[in-house]
């Protein structure tokens, strides 16, 4: 694995982080301005986990030290920085007004694997790039299993979940679409099929952590593309994170690919 | 002996053997971190309890919120078959059954008690002074989890809404 290689990866990561977080800025500008408007006395949370002003630094310092971090030439403060977004991530996974966004747990979980990865590099081994694929195959497979799990209920299995959160008036094209194309009865009988074939895919990507990386990342990556491009633009901001992991480490292994015919040649 | 290979030559296998070689201990506490989140998730469709746990979880009802905060790593999105319903006075069993109009159950994708706590929600039900129900419904497999939240907002901006929890 090359130098060049390993700042790269570790750079899709932080732009990753950073795209993905900045991904709903007009909501977030928003939502402190509520925030401030209307604070919530929660006797459940901390003080400190109901502080605007905790919730603002959690979700601006990460960005700040990514973007500096980003422009450094040098590539020092690329780790630290995928740290900060971890610690940031760790915070805003637990505040009053950020836990229920998913975007945190996948930067949480990406933070780390970010954080072994700019340390584990340092060696530039080749070993290390088939890790960094198999790891980013192990934690992508693993959401897959969690939003697969979490579904085994008859709501999903009928289909009438699906139907409630996205059939009945979501204004993404696909339901508009569909909508406008299909009776109420006919849209139930979609509502199912998406359920059932969400269920289906989810599942078989939970397995991906066995399959060959060289696979189960591309494939991963196309099944992301498709849940934002299908259900909801702003998901971006959820599978940003992941979709970054994916894609590190296929460069990783693309540049350790390459480099196999040079060292065979000496 | 085919089995033993295949298995070796899994890329799981084969990371966690790398790390164990290379004493890499950061990677294989991620490692071991997947495994035991992952584990808690099995758990939740084989053990009627930890699906209360973890519906509890989404109802903000976890006996300690260090309790809540270690489970908030594991992956819940779209987990569940959650409903709310928001009124301005308590309801009665019957008319939780078959809500009268305008009131009405809204599904929610996971994590029910954002309805109160998020940013949308807060501008969409708090704007008003008052008492405010939330009443919030999650069911997984056999378990179910109902909660009755009760949010009094007071007249002037800035001031701090208060959320009492009562038995539904």
């Amino acid at each position: 694995m090359s130098a060049r290689a390993r700042e790269l990866a570790l750079r899709v990561l932080l732009y990753g982080l950073v795209v993905s977080w900045l991904w709903k800025w007009d909501f977030w500008v928003s939502a402190a301005l509520v925030y401030r408007l209307r604070p919530l006395a929660d006797g459940f949370f901390p003080a400190s986990l109901q502080s605007l002003a905790v919730l603002a630094s959690a979700f601006c310092a990460p960005i700040m030290f990514a973007l500096a971090a980003l422009l450094d030439r040098r590539a020092r403060w690329l780790g630290a920085s995928l740290a900060c977004f971890g610690l940031g991530a760790g915070v805003l996974m637990l505040h009053q007004g950020s836990y229920n966004d998913a975007t945190f747990v996948t930067s949480f979980w990406v933070s780390l694997y970010g954080v072994w990865l700019a340390r584990a590099t340092n060696t530039l081994e080749r070993a290390t790039a088939e890790h960094a694929g198999a790891l980013a195959q192990l934690l992508c497979a693993f959401m897959f299993l969690g939003g697969a799990v979490g579904k085994l209920t008859s709501g999903y299995l009928d289909g009438a979940v699906l139907h409630g959160i996205y059939y009945e008036a979501r204004e993404h094209w696909t339901f508009a679409l569909s909508r406008a194309a299909l009776d109420p009865a006919a849209l139930r009988d979609l509502a199912l099929l998406h359920s059932r074939g969400v269920l289906g895919i989810e599942f078989a990507l939970a397995t991906a952590f066995l399959w060959p990386t060289r696979r189960a990342l591309p494939a991963m990556l196309i099944a992301y593309a498709l849940l934002v491009l299908l259900h909801n633009f702003r998901l971006m901001s959820v599978v940003g994170p992941l979709c970054a992991a994916c894609i590190a480490a296929i460069l990783l292994l693309r540049d350790t690919r390459r480099a196999q015919p040079e060292t065979a040649k000496t | 002996m085919r089995i033993a290979s295949l298995v070796a030559s899994l890329p799981v296998v084969r990371l966690v053997v790398g790390l164990r070689q290379r004493r890499d201990r950061l990677g294989l506490v991620l490692v071991g971190m997947i495994a035991g989140y992952a584990a808690l998730t099995l758990a939740l469709a084989l053990s009627p309890q930890v699906a209360h746990a973890m519906l509890a979880r989404f109802h903000l009802r976890t006996p300690s919120f260090v309790g809540w905060a270690l489970t908030a790593p594991q992956p819940w999105m779209y987990n569940f078959d959650n409903r709310f319903l928001v009124a301005d006075r308590p309801l009665t069993a019957a008319e939780l059954a078959a809500p009268p109009r305008p009131l009405r159950w809204e599904q929610a994708n996971h994590q029910p008690a954002r309805s109160f706590s998020f940013a949308d929600g807060r501008s969409r039900f708090l704007a008003r002074a008052g008492e405010h129900y939330f009443y919030l419904d999650s069911r997984y497999r056999d378990a179910r989890v109902t909660t009755l939240y009760v949010v009094r907002t007071p007249a002037a901006n800035g001031a701090a809404s208060e959320v009492r929890r009562q038995p539904p």
